[in-house]
């Protein structure tokens, strides 16, 4: 069993089969050895944790991507949104959570859970005006409409090239 | 969320405000103190908004990952979305290029990027259906050259002939050098069914394509950096036309999937419309319905959706309404169906049947079906659509045996003209005469008051006279109902028109006519057909062995093609009043019982001559006959003189039928 201490002094004890799905975790107890000393993760708090925790026991026993699969399979890995089912409830949250379980796959490097999180996000995205996109996340329009002319019709990076 | 968190516009706009900016104005109230606004910002920051932020947690990396599932289109949209994804994605030193890389080449089949134009702008070029001069979503015309998407309007406003630019029209600041090497677009494809002006083959070029280059070109030193920089242009530019059709090819392919995507969505619509509609009671009506003028109202998306309930609401009306005037349509086209059917059993009943004693005459089924009688007998009631040919013939001929038909026969033969048939030679017409025949006999004839040809069809001749005297007499075909025309045109059958159609010779219409005629002593208006009186001389014809064959006049024409000649018209003679009288009196004698001829009164009519039955005299006629009543005067006073005694209905003989209103005239007591 491996103790994990939260941002906000959780501690959780999970299995270590299912801790070492993330790469940093799992270099960490290689670096530290045997030991009953506490992880602590502060970039990631209580509640992500534990969501983090609940999708590695679903996937426990699953092969890790190794470094030289990924980058054969990396291109048509990319170009696919298509999610598991499982993954997909696991994954309907709000989008607070939403991206911060990205970030806690990020830190954490649990490149399926990133990749689950990432290809959610580009779901929402996909098929959306700039107007929608902006509704949709609640993101602010700092563009005039003439800027947004202009950068249709710019074509400086070309030139920088 | 502050709004502060987002970077300062860009330079050059920064400094426009609102009120400046086209098409914003006029929405906002007008401001009676100008004060220096705000920036206004639309939206309110949120969950994804944390991106945004300078101090934002998530890395390049991480986006970068999101963006790779994104399509190029979901890109260029995200790069507008705010001034960060701005930067992110369009900004050299974020190092988004190998994303743009891998999205533009998750497109099958896209060339890849040339090195000319933005990631940006190439999705935009390929991908996008917006106009880049205007934003309207129209624009499916690509001019790979010059690298401009834009709809019709922008590609005849931005763009100046090379023709007109290398005669007068250059702007002064441009150069030729310049104008040279400036992409160009091409011809505008003939498939969009435009103007054919706009199809020609020549150059068009970017106005500020031009400008740009020109501003480029002014901003080198010397002449010699001046003079490779247009080399290197002109190389630029002729690669650019060598990989054209790379391009094109892709969009064009895209194109036919378009289409064919967009065939797709038909077929699904108009499958969903059939299935809803027979969901909606009308399977059976579907079965003889124009289903393709139904699928009509779905074959466009911008047509309603009948997936949609707010579509399906739309179309409802519009379906209902046709398939109501399809179905009455449909019902006048039965009953126009049955009376055509009852028509053509009609016809074939008296071509076979007891009815029909006519022998060389077949009754004209257009013109009984007209008869009120007849028309009760073919679709006594509405709904009838008894469709059996053995119940519909029994019952018409039972309809017809029962008196009715009695009537019928009675007024088709009063409206039939016998005499014209019977210029039609014997070995010619045989039985029932060919409408060829027909033709030839009544070619030689002009009505006598409209100065028409009649015309002929199989059966019966029609004549129908524009005299204004019968106008209101005759039958017109426009008189009739819609479901009988239709079932005349079935037929192929006109009706009667010609009550009182009388026809004259013209002459000029055949020599051998004309050179009888000369034998005959006899002028063209001498030669009649009408109901009441046809006159049809007959001729001697002189054998070699010394015989005398009598001939009617008008077999003559027909049979004797020497009349042309001095010699042969020697050997043609008028016949002597005497012949004509034996000539007819063994015709009288010959005729069958069965005709039932009563002898007690009874006269003929022939040549210049009519012969009384009863006392065998010929009683010569004055000619020419201006009128019908001329002969009935004739006939009333020799009657009056000799056959007192005679009261009822003269007979006629059969080569001539009277017309009713003359017999009723004749019987009435003088």
């Amino acid at each position: 069993m491996v103790l994990l201490v939260t941002s906000d002094n959780e501690q959780f004890n999970a299995d270590k089969d299912v801790v070492e799905r993330s790469v940093l975790i799992k270099n960490m107890l290689e670096d530290v050895g045997e030991s009953d000393q506490p992880i602590p993760l502060p970039n990631v708090s209580s509640s992500v944790l534990k969501k983090v925790l609940e999708y590695c026991e679903h996937h426990r026993g699953e092969p890790l991507p190794s470094a030289d699969a990924d980058q054969s399979q990396d291109e048509t890995r990319k170009r696919t949104t298509d999610i598991s089912e499982w993954d997909q409830k696991f994954i309907t949250v709000d989008q607070e959570m939403l991206f911060e379980i990205i970030l806690a796959a990020n830190y954490l490097d649990i490149k399926s859970l990133l990749d689950v999180g990432c290809k959610t996000v580009a779901n929402m995205i996909k098929g959306k005006t700039p107007e929608e996109i902006r509704k949709l996340f609640n993101i602010v329009n700092d563009f005039t409409p003439e800027e947004e002319a202009q950068i249709k019709k710019e074509n400086e990076w070309a030139e920088d090239r | 969320m502050a709004p502060n968190n987002c970077k300062p516009r860009i330079e050059h706009s920064s400094q426009a405000t609102p009120d400046e900016v086209p098409g914003r104005a006029t929405d906002r109230a007008p401001v009676v103190k100008k004060k220096k606004r705000k920036k206004r910002l639309r939206g309110v920051q949120g969950a994804l908004s944390i991106l945004c932020k300078e101090d934002n947690p998530v890395p390049d990396d991480m986006l970068f990952e999101i963006c790779l599932h994104l399509s190029p289109i979901d890109l260029c949209n995200l790069s507008l979305s705010c001034e960060f994804f701005r930067d992110l994605l369009l900004n050299p030193r974020r190092h988004s290029g190998p994303v743009w890389c891998s999205v533009l080449s998750s497109v099958e089949g896209l060339p890849p990027c040339p090195e000319d134009i933005t990631p940006f702008r190439y999705a935009l070029m390929m991908l996008d259906h917006h106009c880049q001069f205007c934003f309207c979503r129209n624009a499916w015309q690509v001019f790979v050259i010059a690298r401009v998407r834009c709809c019709i309007n922008c590609a005849i406003k931005e763009f100046s002939r090379y023709e007109y630019l290398s005669g007068l029209g250059l702007p002064e600041h441009i150069s030729l050098e310049v104008m040279e090497i400036s992409p160009y677009r091409e011809p505008i494809s003939s498939d969009l069914g435009l103007p054919s002006a706009l199809w020609d083959d020549a150059k068009f070029i970017l106005d500020s394509h031009m400008e740009e280059l020109q501003s480029k070109y002014n901003s080198l030193e010397s002449d010699e950096e001046r003079q490779s920089w247009l080399a290197a242009k002109a190389l630029h530019l002729a690669a650019l036309e060598r990989n054209a059709s790379i391009y094109e090819d892709f969009l064009q392919s895209r194109s036919d999937e378009r289409e064919d995507r967009r065939n797709q969505r038909r077929l699904q619509r108009e499958e969903l419309l059939i299935q809803k509609l027979k969901e909606g009671g009308f399977t059976e009506k579907l079965t003889w319905l124009p289903v393709k003028i139904l699928k009509s109202y779905v074959s466009s998306d911008t047509d309603p959706n009948p997936a949609t309930a707010r579509g399906w609401q739309k179309l409802l009306p519009k379906l209902t309404a046709f398939i109501e005037r399809q179905t009455h349509e449909r019902e006048m086209q039965q009953r126009r169906d049955v009376i055509a059917q009852r028509c053509r059993i009609l016809k074939r009943l008296f071509l076979s049947g007891p009815g029909c004693n006519f022998n060389t005459i077949q009754p004209n089924v257009a013109d009984i079906a007209v008869l009120p009688e007849i028309q009760k007998i073919l679709c006594p009631f509405v709904d009838d659509t008894e469709t059996e040919e053995g119940a519909i013939a029994q019952r018409l001929m039972l309809a017809l045996i029962s008196g009715v038909g009695g009537d019928f026969l009675t007024s088709w033969w009063s409206k039939t003209s016998k005499n014209l048939l019977d210029m039609v030679p014997l070995p010619i017409r045989g039985r029932i005469p060919t409408a060829h025949a027909l033709m030839n006999a009544t070619l030689f004839f002009l009505c006598k008051d409209c100065l028409t040809l009649p015309l002929a069809y199989p059966a019966v001749l029609i004549h129908t006279c524009r005299h204004p005297d019968y106008a209101s007499a005759a039958y017109t075909v426009q008189d009739y109902s819609d479901d009988m025309k239709y079932a005349f045109c079935c037929l192929e059958a006109q009706p009667w028109a010609a009550r009182c159609g009388r026809l004259m010779l013209d002459p000029s219409r055949s020599k051998h006519a004309a050179a009888i005629l000369k034998i005959l002593n006899l002028d063209a208006r001498h030669i009649t057909s009408d109901f009441l009186y046809c006159n049809n001389p007959v001729l001697v014809h002189q054998k070699r062995n010394g015989s005398r064959v009598m001939v009617h006049w008008n077999e003559a024409i027909f049979n004797c093609q020497k009349t042309t000649t001095k010699k042969a018209l020697s050997v043609w003679q008028p016949a002597t009043p005497q012949e004509i009288y034996a000539l007819y009196q063994r015709e009288f004698e010959e005729l069958p019982v069965t005709w039932g001829i009563p002898k007690n009164a009874s006269f003929s009519s022939c040549c210049q001559s009519w012969l009384c039955r009863h006392c065998n005299a010929i009683i010569p006629l004055q000619l020419p006959y201006q009128t019908q009543s001329d002969l009935l005067v004739q006939i009333r006073i020799h009657f009056a003189q000799f056959h007192q005694d005679i009261n009822s209905t003269p007979i006629l003989h059969q080569n001539f039928s009277l017309h009713r209103l003359a017999i009723n005239s004749f019987t009435r007591p003088w």
